[in-house]
């Protein structure tokens, strides 16, 4: 019996401090600097409330803040209806092409995200966007139908880009999915779609409200198309005011803290929510003892037009925007596709990108990165899952809490903090791969916990149970009954985090060096450097060996089991 | 006779030691062996000119790191704060620069070429030399703009036929400071405001102004003068307009850290930027050098053009023409 509590007393209170560690630090940093009136580490610093009355006092922010607001929503709605929409052709229905879906669905996530919004800027602006261009000869008319400069338009560009996040986690709640209850609401007279909408989709609330909740805080926090697309629009957003108080000089880290207190408070409220809605956990639980094996819905002939539909899906989110990479990469400059400009097609860019100094060192040190972050976050975020959904700890709602505000840290300020305590307690990990890895587990834990938990409360208390009455310990029934059947969620956080890792910036600019340089820097370096073809042409090779990666994870997975 | 020809030999052996073999300076910076280099230069810039270094001082073994000037300088604040000095040179935009002079994070030292700079390209309080330029200027689409109807100076841009044609970066501060510096701060705000009052099309980052230029978005953009000479040798229809009075040029200063651990090695690196061989490499990678004797290949000399470089200011100073920048153009929208 000590033996079997040992690991558990270990484990858990392990994860436990962990999380609070990665979290309440740089939230500690955040908090003590948006209370102080100097930076921190500043001698004539005093205490003060100023930086918020600065941030809260002045009556644009809160029009700034309702921009959010519809801006984040859209995009959350949006995303999550094409997300959900091909996470169900592939899991539940006979659909045809469902691998091929299945790994399409992933790459808007690999394209760096100002090579995407730009490739709507050069698709959909109103004088040079190729689209409107079409419609302009096809028609004869003399305005073009579309406007990328617009709320909207700021919201397709960012749900496109985001739907990917909605694809894998729902794809992994369609998985765990119990068809006895399905079949019973047919066999009750249900049509398919009444089921869907009845039975299907209650019993994915978890999921659906995980799902939705990053995606608003997400949007909420994202600045990169409010940068390129609201600017231009005079659409400003909340982020805008961050931006702003990092852009003076020198950067005012008060004023920006007590502005990311709105986004960290919405996420706790974005977590309270969840927990009231998913509280009954046991209502959610798919995966019982029973068997639980999702089958496939027979569409019969609609499942051409589920397939038509997700291709078109690809066909306007997916090919257009790399299309239109593709094109800029082997163009001397910028122009709309012309005749002439064909003629000077180079591939410069690519050899230009292939022999970019330390190209090598950082493709190396990201996939580490990549595979050291994903795993880290998914393993730690599984633990904490089963103590917030399986446990019955006092505070457990706290603890998700704790794992899921990181999301809400401006990337710069989780930065400087982990310099901070960095070179202040442990100088020996500064500027190498472990502080990013650090980084990187604390910046995309949130992602983790929220794939973990949604998959955690399917799976049934009694099987857990079982194992434990027959003699095994926490530790063996973990490992062998609960991470196997969380699988699902696991492997989508996995994907997730491991993809987003690639190009995460923000924070990684302030903590690396030269021998632990990441892909999404030298990324950067090159859009800086101005010469957007090369830019474009690292976003092609990107692309190219995620799907490449991607479809062979597949093969390797439906051979051992794991795509099951 | 014997005697002399020993003479002769080690006249010869002497003469024939590479020359830096007697510089104390390289002296004390084989000893040091290493440096560390923050700079907002792109990697394949600066990574050259560390290369082009360690090939000429191989003993020493050089790094470099690079962020936008602003990470640069966060970087700097916080590793100093917590008590270390992890750079030993720096390079950075003017207004960052200045903010490192002022907070005694940089020490001083003249090279021996800055003699050779103009006045405003070097420091006269000896804390900094340039090591390259931004000419920012007036740049437009040949297709849709010709160049006899191009506008000539910046206030041509305020006719009625400019009014939402023109493309602005939102954080063009380098650029407002010259015409503050140049006309007088009432003249340059009523210039601004009428200029505002003119629909600019605010687009983030030079490098999406330059591309969506030539693009055809839109017919004129405040660019910069190097790319748009790069993108003409390419044979993208834009150009740019010489007669704008003032040019403004911002510098991109380099220093040495207030505690530099390998300070010599620091100083011979800085030696080697500025001096026409290490400018001479700034040239080859399309920018402009600071160097004021390195001919450019463009079509127009720089001496023709009526330059106003924006030097290192206060961070005070700083903090006010952003302050008045955002106050005229409100460029995020509010």
């Amino acid at each position: 019996m000590n033996r079997h509590l040992d690991a558990r007393v270990l484990i858990l209170p392990g994860a436990v401090l962990l999380v609070a560690y990665l979290t309440i630090v740089p939230l500690g940093m955040l908090v003590y600097g948006s209370l102080r009136s100097g930076a921190v580490g500043d001698p004539g610093a005093t205490y003060t409330l100023a930086n918020y009355a600065r941030a809260y006092l002045d009556p644009t922010l809160y029009r700034l803040f309702l921009n959010s607001i519809v801006y984040a929503a859209g995009t959350c709605l949006l995303a999550f209806v094409i997300g959900a929409y091909l996470a169900w052709v592939t899991e539940r229905t006979n659909t045809p092409l469902r691998g091929l879906i299945a790994v399409i669905a992933l790459v808007p996530f690999i394209v760096p995200g100002i090579l995407n919004t730009i490739s709507w800027l050069l698709l959909l602006s109103p004088r040079i966007g190729l689209i409107n261009l079409v419609v302009k000869n096809a028609l004869g008319v003399t305005a073009g139908p579309f406007d990328v400069y617009t709320l909207a338009g700021m919201i397709w560009v960012e749900a496109t880009h985001l739907y990917p996040l909605v694809f894998l986690l729902m794809s992994a709640a369609f998985r765990s999915m119990d068809m006895s209850l399905e079949e019973a609401s047919i066999m009750a007279g249900s049509r398919t779609f009444t089921t869907l909408r009845r039975v299907t989709l209650p019993l994915m609330r978890p999921a659906i409200i995980s799902t939705m909740l990053i995606m608003f805080v997400r949007a909420i926090e994202a600045f990169e198309v409010p940068a390129l697309i609201g600017i231009p629009a005079g659409i400003p957003v909340f982020t805008s005011r961050i931006f702003l108080a990092i852009h003076q000089f020198p950067s005012d880290f008060g004023l920006a803290g007590s502005y990311a207190i709105t986004l960290l408070l919405l996420s706790t409220v974005g977590v309270l929510i969840y927990h009231r809605l998913t509280g009954h956990a046991k209502r959610f639980a798919t995966i019982t003892g029973k068997g639980y094996r999702p089958r496939l819905v027979d569409l019969g002939r609609w499942r051409y037009a589920t397939c038509g539909g997700a291709l078109l899906i690809f066909a306007v989110t997916v090919a257009l925007p790399v299309l239109v990479l593709c094109w800029v990469s082997v163009t001397p400059y910028y122009g709309v596709p012309s005749w002439e400009l064909l003629q000077r097609a180079t591939l410069e860019a690519y050899r230009y990108v292939l022999n970019y100094p330390t190209a090598l060192v950082a493709f190396k040190n990201s996939l580490y990165l990549a595979a050291g972050s994903a795993t880290a976050v998914m393993l730690l975020t599984s633990v904490v899952a089963w103590i917030t959904v399986k446990s019955k700890f006092p505070g457990r709602a706290l603890l998700d809490n704790l794992a899921f505000i990181p999301i809400a840290f401006p990337g710069i300020v989780l930065g400087v903090s982990l310099i901070w305590v960095s070179l202040t307690l442990v100088p020996v990990i500064y500027g190498t791969f472990w502080l990013l890895l650090i980084a990187y587990i604390t910046r995309f834990m949130p992602y983790g916990i929220r794939a973990a938990s949604a998959s955690m409360v399917q799976i049934h208390d009694d099987l857990e149970e079982a194992a434990l009455a027959c003699g095994s310990s926490w530790r063996q029934a973990f490992q062998r009954i609960i991470l196997p059947l969380l699988m699902p969620g696991f492997v989508a956080g996995w994907i997730y985090v491991s993809t987003v890792s690639l190009r995460e910036l923000s924070t990684s600019i302030l903590l690396y060096s030269p021998d632990s340089i990441v892909l999404a820097i030298l990324a950067f370096d090159m859009w800086e450097g101005g010469q957007y073809n090369y830019v474009a042409a690292l976003g092609v090779i990107m692309v190219s060996v995620l799907v490449l990666m991607a479809t062979v994870a597949r093969r390797l997975g439906a051979r051992i089991g794991l795509a099951q | 006779m014997r005697l002399f020809s020993v003479l002769l030999g080690l006249a010869v052996v002497v003469v024939s030691l590479p020359a830096s073999a007697q510089d104390p300076l390289v002296e004390s910076a084989r000893k040091e062996g290493r440096f560390m280099w923050y700079t907002s230069m792109n990697i394949p810039d600066s990574q050259p000119l560390l290369d082009a270094f360690t090939k000429k001082y191989p003993f020493i073994k050089a790094q470099v790191w690079r962020g936008s000037s602003e990470k640069v300088l966060n970087k700097i604040q916080t590793e100093t704060r917590a008590g270390k000095f992890l750079f030993d040179v720096v390079a950075v935009n003017a207004f960052e620069a200045g903010f490192i002079k002022a907070n005694h994070l940089a020490q001083r030292y003249t090279p021996p070429s800055a003699k050779e700079y103009l006045k405003g390209f070097v420091d006269p309080d000896a804390y900094w030399v340039d090591i390259y330029d931004n000419y920012y200027v007036l740049g437009y689409n040949t297709k849709l703009v010709r160049k006899a109807e191009a506008p000539q100076s910046w206030e041509d841009l305020l006719d009625a036929k400019w009014k939402g044609k023109f493309a602005m970066d939102p954080e063009d501060h380098a650029w407002y400071l010259a015409l503050q510096e140049a006309w007088g701060k009432d003249k340059a705000e009523r210039y601004g405001r009428a200029l505002a009052g003119q629909g600019i099309q605010w687009r983030k980052g030079h490098t999406l102004i330059a591309q969506l230029l030539t693009a055809g978005e839109f017919p004129l953009g405040l660019v910069y003068a190097h790319r748009m000479e790069e993108l003409k040798q390419k044979g993208a229809p834009v150009d740019w307009v010489t007669t704008t009075d003032p040019i403004p040029v911002e510098v991109h200063p380099i220093l040495i850290a207030a505690k530099a651990e390998n300070v010599n090695t620091a100083k011979l690196f800085v030696e080697f930027i500025t001096s026409r061989e290490g400018q001479a490499l700034i040239k080859e990678f399309g920018r402009i050098p600071a160097h004021p004797e390195l001919p450019l290949g463009w079509s127009v000399n720089p001496k023709q053009l009526k330059l106003h470089g924006v030097g290192v200011i206060s961070p005070e100073r700083a903090s006010q023409v952003i302050r008045d920048w955002r106050h005229v153009f409100s460029p995020m929208g509010f």
